[in-house]
């Protein structure tokens, strides 16, 4: 939001402050401010007076002038239409700088210019290139132009919206006013306006409210307004404001919402009949202002004359009720509606203005009524001939009503961590326009009704006020009294940590991130994703990593790469770990050496015969295998589904035995897995087996090394041939037969 | 030989072994059971019995004094035939980095979490993940967003087929944390956000944050500002940062703010970097709104809270200079693979 200084000066004397300390206090204690930008400096005119003024010959829109600046004359030759003689004029003569243009000798008609007569386009003080600037009649000749019109020079804010979304009160000038008096501790002035009461005699506009989404609604009628161009002061601000001039009732409407922050509308009052304020049928068609045509539903809340819809209230004006250049008459609207319904009929069609951006912040209803007794005051400043033909008319469904609110002093200290010199926050609220009241243990607080809309509501609201005006600098920093217990950090957190030092290190993976959605078509889909076809969210991972693994394979060998990220399935949120790698084999170990499991071939569904579920404890967590069609093998895990201990398994240190071990070879001939020999002799038990392992393979022949010893002896011949033949039993028992 | 010649023979001898062989041939001359020593001691018989104690001893010296000296000279031809023979060693190339086989690295978003979550483990936070899919209560109602707030209209939410949402804040997780674990409790919970929105150089509708909390009865804000302190500080490992705290507005703390530390990049002299101002915003925080604190199930008349929150992303940003948001889910290996130092 554009803020104008000149305007902040008309209410709060800022001399001796420069615009950085502005933007450095302000950020500090209010919200941040984006920049600034100095207008008007490098204006090049100086005030002169045409002298003479002639047609220039074969030329239909020429005028010959004789321009006096005060020391001298010179001859111009202008386009202009409104030049006349013992008009002063912004006045640039010959080397001046216009438009970036050094300004020469130049010839028009046959006729030579030395120098121009600007417009406020050339002054870059508007957009209107119409006609030259028409200085007021007691401006001194030969004045430079910044001295002569002192408003042309100003400094341009630029406030960060965001910041004070939650603000109503600051999207006027009046009210930053009253925030930069209370940081530089300098009065408020108070705002002129006029007293409506004196027009209570005269007839009423008739207004009635038919949704309790108008919170409050106020007609007044002026006539006979002759001013057709605002001030040059106006339009001036309002074109550095980033708004362009339309004709005096226009700007001043403009003006008003950007000094109070309260938007009000103008309507012709030869269009007007009797105004309503309610919903409209769905499917009506509304042409708007700004030439836009909004197709109605229920929800919009119109303004109407009789029958007739003339504005989208709150976001803009209606074409058929608008201002034109012949209106004389005008009803003027100042009103609060629904912020959410303000809010929501403006993104619904995509038309943001600058009313509907402050009412959907939560106006104050009592805005409305100041808002009508300063145009009035301004009115009548500016055209003295106007008539205020009504009484300040109004209907309201809900008030904004102060808000008392009461905060331990002590409570105040102890949530600040500060002690406070309390005469200092009195002052401070008080020039917020709070009216407080300190007694020995509390302070008790009325706010005012523009920061009673939703902005203030609690302690912690007023906490926030007390501490930001006495300045967060004073807060140092103190560690909590309370005592730091030890924590435990929940499961998984551990196991997930250790699976990926593994994986990265000892088995050289990648870790990648992929995202959420996936063309896989799954029972949940994003439904305003941007990416139409990818919006299903993600029950596998896998073609997630099949895509990398794909992307990156012309430019790497030996990809491996893995996620841990979360799916959905069946509705419900899992941790899922995802490996690629281009050997199956190499998965297989890698997988075992992370997770405690075994596998159950041929179930899982990959490969029709090199694939496997991975079992824990008995439970199929997941499943592993060939990928088909790209020459890689994949494994997904749902990590919730193993218990998390054994995600970090504890390494145990018993004790060796002192005394000699043997080992025992066996060979079985078998037509299957190992994991089937294993599987038996994890069942086999005796006093003297201290475990076996799998020592060779070849063709069906598996070599399994058994290590048998005690801790009592050395184990003799009779105890070795002992064990020796209950392995050789045990085996047979289970069909594992010895290699003959 | 007598005594002096045989010492003689002796001295000049053994100045010409240069080989083991000359080492044996030296000892069976002189030193073996036939050898001259042995022989010139067999004459002992012959010499007055008073000085035999002193012929003995004589003989006994020289034995010793030429067995040391042989000795040490065999050791000198053993050690320079090791060393000939160690010589014809090929050199081994310890310059040649390891071929064909790398570590992996972890994602650099891990690397940025576990260094935020060492931190404040140390000041006995409980590391806590959450749910990437929320229902809609837990996404905004929970933290004070109810229906219709503006705020809802800044985060542009991902709506699923169910009802839910994609989570866009990890803030939402301070109603979880609350449930868990409170009152009295510090946590932090880092996870993936999303936010519809289009994705380019600085923009990404998927990335992460992490939102720490704590809850006791006698938090302030001089608290929030020790923390914040105590983190900025081990984070950035300097112990010359200055933090000051603005105002801000988020929903779910009051008051709220941005948090400022010293500009790292000029020491706080003002650079680019810093617009000038010496200061950088690091982490929105604030005390945690007493609303918040309720639907939580804590008593805000009894205790109060602060949160804060940034984003890792933008710290993994930041701490390597990486210029497009998009590469940490491209799955380029290039990039994930990182450079070592």
């Amino acid at each position: 939001m554009k803020i104008s200084l000149n305007i902040l000066k008309q209410f709060v004397n800022l001399d001796g402050i420069t615009p950085e300390e502005i933007i450095s206090r302000f950020s500090l204690t209010t919200s941040e401010i984006d920049g600034y930008e100095v207008k008007g400096l490098g204006a090049p005119a100086i005030v002169a007076e045409i002298k003479t003024c002639e047609k220039v010959p074969n030329s239909s829109k020429l005028s010959q002038l004789t321009v006096f600046d005060g020391q001298k004359n010179h001859q111009v030759v202008c386009a202009a239409p409104n030049v006349r003689v013992g008009l002063r004029v912004a006045f640039a003569p010959k080397g001046s700088i216009v438009a970036g243009i050094e300004l020469g000798v130049v010839k028009l008609a046959g006729v030579e210019s030395h120098g121009m007569c600007l417009s406020g386009r050339e002054l870059g003080i508007s957009t209107d290139h119409d006609g030259i600037v028409e200085l007021p009649s007691t401006s001194k000749i030969g004045e430079p132009i910044t001295k002569a019109l002192p408003f042309i020079v100003d400094t341009i804010f630029d406030f960060d919206n965001k910041g004070i979304t939650n603000r109503p009160d600051l999207w006027g000038h009046y009210g930053l006013a009253r925030e930069l008096a209370t940081i530089f501790n300098r009065p408020l002035k108070p705002l002129d306006r006029a007293d409506l009461s004196i027009y209570s005699k005269l007839p009423k506009v008739p207004v009635k409210i038919e949704s309790d989404k108008c919170f409050f609604y106020s007609a007044l009628r002026i006539e006979n307004i002759t001013r057709k161009q605002s001030p040059l002061w106006m339009q001036t601000a309002l074109f550095y404001l980033g708004i362009n001039a339309h004709g005096y009732l226009v700007d001043l409407s403009n003006y008003l919402m950007l000094e109070l922050g309260q938007p009000n509308h103008a309507f012709d009052a030869s269009k007007m009949g009797v105004i309503s304020i309610g919903h409209a049928p769905a499917g009506k068609k509304f042409m708007t202002l700004k030439d836009t045509e909004v197709t109605t539903t229920p929800e919009m809340l119109f303004i109407k004359s009789d029958e007739t819809l003339v504005g989208l209230a709150g976001v803009v004006g209606g074409k058929n009720s608008q201002i034109c250049s012949d209106t004389t008459d005008t009803i003027f609207e100042f009103a609060t509606f629904d912020p959410t319904n303000i809010r929501r009929t403006a993104s619904a069609i995509g038309l943001r203005t600058d009313a509907s951006t402050r009412f959907e912040k939560s106006l104050d209803t009592n805005l409305a009524k100041l808002c009508a007794e300063r145009t009035i005051f301004l009115l009548k400043q500016h055209d003295p001939k106007m008539r205020v033909a009504s009484r300040f008319s109004f209907t309201k469904t809900k008030e904004t009503k102060p808000i008392k609110i009461k905060v331990d002093r002590t409570y105040v200290e102890d949530f600040c961590g500060v002690k406070f010199d309390w005469n200092i926050v009195v002052k401070n609220l008080t020039a917020l326009g709070f009216a407080p009241v300190l007694s020995a243990k509390a302070l008790s607080i009325t706010t005012p009704t523009w920061r009673a809309t939703k902005d203030i509501s609690m302690g912690a609201d007023i906490i926030e006020e007390i501490m930001r005006t006495y300045g967060y600098d004073k807060i140092k920093p103190v560690p909590p009294t309370e005592a730091v217990k030890t924590v435990t950090q929940p499961p998984y957190r551990a196991g997930i940590n250790r699976i990926k030092d593994i994986l990265t290190t000892v088995h050289g993976l990648q870790e990648v991130h992929t995202y959420l959605w996936s063309e896989k078509p799954s029972d949940l889909r994003v439904v305003n994703s941007a990416i139409k076809g990818c919006d299903y969210v993600r029950d596998t991972m896998i073609p997630a990593l099949v895509s990398i693994f794909k992307k990156n394979r012309a430019s790497h060998t030996n990809i491996k790469i893995f996620e841990i990220g979360r799916v959905v399935l069946n509705g419900k949120e899992q941790r899922h770990l995802c490996i690629c790698v281009p050997d199956y084999k190499e998965l297989s170990e890698i997988v075992s050496d992370i997770i405690p499991c075994k596998f159950d071939i041929g179930k899982s569904g990959f490969h029709p015969k090199n694939n496997a579920n991975i079992i824990v404890n008995g439970k199929v967590v997941g499943g592993i295998g060939v990928y088909v069609g790209v020459d890689m093998a994949v494994a997904e895990i749902v990590l919730d589904a193993i218990d998390p201990n054994l995600l970090v398994p504890e390494k145990l240190f018993p004790m060796p035995t002192k005394y000699q071990k043997n080992t025992l070879d066996f060979t079985f001939e078998h037509d299957g897995v190992y994991g089937e020999i294993k599987n038996v002799f994890d069942k086999f038990s005796h006093k003297y087996n201290m475990g076996f392992k799998l020592k060779d393979v070849y063709k069906n022949c598996f070599t399994v090394q058994f290590t048998v010893a005690s801790h009592e002896k050395t184990l003799e011949s009779e105890d070795i041939n002992d064990i020796w033949q209950k392995i050789i039993d045990f085996g047979k028992a289970n069909s594992l037969t010895l290699k003959s | 030989m007598d005594i002096s010649n045989l010492k003689k023979a002796i001295d000049q001898e053994i100045a010409g072994v240069k080989t083991e062989d000359d080492v044996f041939a030296f000892h069976q001359k002189f030193l073996s059971k036939s050898g001259e020593i042995t022989k010139l001691m067999a004459g002992i018989k012959d010499i007055a019995p008073e000085k035999r104690g002193e012929f003995g001893k004589t003989c006994n010296a020289i034995k010793q004094d030429t067995e040391t000296r042989l000795f040490k000279i065999q050791d000198e031809i053993k050690a320079v035939a090791l060393r000939e023979k160690l010589m014809s060693d090929p050199l081994v190339d310890i310059t040649i980095p390891r071929l064909n086989t790398k570590r992996g690295t972890l994602h650099p978003i891990t690397i940025v979490t576990r260094d935020v979550e060492e931190v404040l483990e140390r000041m006995g936070f409980i590391v806590e993940e959450g749910n990437e899919i929320a229902t809609e209560f837990e996404n905004f109602e929970s933290i004070n967003i109810p229906k219709h707030h503006p705020a809802r209209d800044m985060q542009d939410t991902f709506w699923l087929s169910d009802g839910r949402v994609l989570r866009t804040h990890t803030s939402m997780w301070q109603n979880y944390m609350m449930k868990k674990y409170g009152p009295s409790f510090r946590a932090i919970c880092p996870g993936r956000c999303f936010r519809n929105e289009a994705t380019d150089a600085t923009h990404e509708n998927t990335f992460f944050q992490v939102e720490g909390m704590m809850v006791g009865k006698d938090i302030s804000i001089a608290n929030l500002l020790y923390f914040m302190k105590e983190i900025t500080t081990a984070l950035l490992k300097r112990d010359d940062i200055e933090v000051r705290l603005r105002p801000s507005y988020f929903p779910f703390t009051e008051p709220s703010f941005e948090m400022d530390a010293t500009c790292v990049f000029c020491d706080g002299k003002g650079c680019p970097i810093c617009k000038h101002s010496g200061w950088i915003e690091l982490f929105p925080c604030g005390m945690i709104h007493p609303r918040v604190l309720e639907m939580g199930g804590i008593n805000p008349k009894e205790y109060r809270g602060f949160a804060f929150g940034f984003g890792l992303t933008r710290l993994a940003m930041l701490r390597w200079g990486i210029k497009d948001i998009r590469m940490f889910n491209s799955g380029n290996l290039d990039f994930l693979a990182g450079v070592t130092k």
